[in-house]
């Protein structure tokens, strides 16, 4: 959403919001849902890549965080409070998933298979798509969520020394595959 | 060619820091989520939390009970006069003095160390304590127009002590008194 267009919205008071939901206003919640719908569901594709699973995994938090609501203090904004519910139910799934699990095993990260792309420049989007599933879980938490290593490590059940080395993976995967970028700006490649 | 690396290896980190700079925070689902959440979500209503001040409407309906029980008692004169030591008025005019000293530093306080309530809580607190002093002046009148009848007395000091717990609790801390 651009400057502009935040200026342009109204002023959405949510702690009345929250406050209008403990009362079992839906409206209320429906209100609370399209303000956070969207960061939501980018964190649930982001870590289990799969859209139609990213849509489940979006309901059931905003549930779970119904379900939650009167234990909601107000010590924190409500979206930091909802993205953590988000985080911890995506995780959930994504922790029943053997695949990931094994990825989550830095020896085990392949090295093969990721995307090669010294002639064609793609997204990050698309280059986090790509990751393997630990690396993109820990780079999708640390990088874009703002976790710290402790926290992921307890989150993914793995020591912090192997998240920083999935982040560390993480990242040098990315930068080659945004490497045409660099060229397009004129340096050379690796 | 050492160089060369770093270079590389440097605008390699600016490409990725910019590329998530740029990253679109939200995505849009394709479909229509909030249904299936509503209909979940209706089957698990908000419980609605008890609060200390919960007793308080029982409280204010026991005072009123006493009120009008005390006029019915003064206009039946149910009690006969006893024989007195000290005249009943001035008995009452001592009670009454003791009380007052007890109560007002109790309501200066009272918002003080419940200031961290809401608004409407709040309300409805001092609207209790006013529907309890005016129970209480009620039955003041009642004392005042026969002073000698016991029972009377008695249900004052009663409402005098209801007045003074509802003042003493700490309804920010529940479970607490002051």
């Amino acid at each position: 959403m651009s400057e502009a267009e935040q200026l342009s919205q109204p002023v959405v008071d949510e702690k009345l919001l929250v406050r209008r939901a403990r009362d079992n206003d839906y409206r209320a919640y429906e209100q609370l849902y399209k303000l956070h719908v969207g960061r939501v569901f980018a964190l649930c594709v982001r870590l289990c890549r799969d859209r139609d699973m990213a849509e489940d995994l979006t309901q059931e938090a905003f549930v779970q965080a119904w379900r939650k609501l009167s234990s909601f203090r107000g010590d924190s904004a409500f979206g930091s409070w909802l993205y953590r519910i988000a985080t911890n139910t995506a995780l959930s799934y994504l922790r029943k998933q053997k695949p990931f699990l094994n990825s989550l095993d830095i020896d085990d990260v392949p090295e093969t298979g990721y995307r090669e792309t010294h002639d064609e420049q793609i997204g990050l989007e698309q280059a986090i798509s790509d990751l393997p599933d630990g690396a993109r879980a820990v780079f999708v938490l640390y990088s874009l969520e703002g976790y710290t290593h402790d926290e992921i490590s307890k989150q993914l059940g793995i020591a912090q020394g192997s998240s920083k080395a999935q982040l560390h993976r993480a990242r040098q995967l990315l930068k080659r595959s945004l490497g045409a970028g660099i060229n397009h700006s004129g340096k050379s490649s690796v | 060619m050492a160089d060369n690396d770093k270079s590389v290896t440097d605008s390699q980190d600016l490409v990725l820091a910019r590329e998530i700079r740029n990253l679109d925070p939200e995505m849009s689902p394709e479909r229509n989520l909030w249904a299936g959440i509503e209909r979940q979500i209706q089957d698990y209503p908000q419980k609605q939390k008890k609060t200390s001040a919960d007793w308080v409407p029982y409280g204010v309906a026991a005072s009123l009970v006493i009120a009008v029980s005390a006029l019915l008692l003064n206009v039946l004169e149910l009690n006969p006069a006893e024989p007195q030591f000290v005249s009943a008025d001035r008995s009452f005019d001592l009670m009454q003095a003791e009380y007052i000293q007890v109560r007002n530093p109790l309501v200066q306080k009272f918002s003080e160390v419940n200031k961290e309530l809401d608004d409407q809580t709040l309300n409805d607190l001092y609207l209790n304590l006013e529907i309890m002093e005016q129970a209480r002046r009620d039955i003041e009148a009642q004392v005042r127009q026969n002073p000698e009848n016991r029972r009377l007395v008695e249900m004052l000091m009663r409402i005098h002590e209801q007045e003074l717990e509802l003042l003493k609790q700490n309804f920010s801390r529940p479970g607490r008194f002051m």
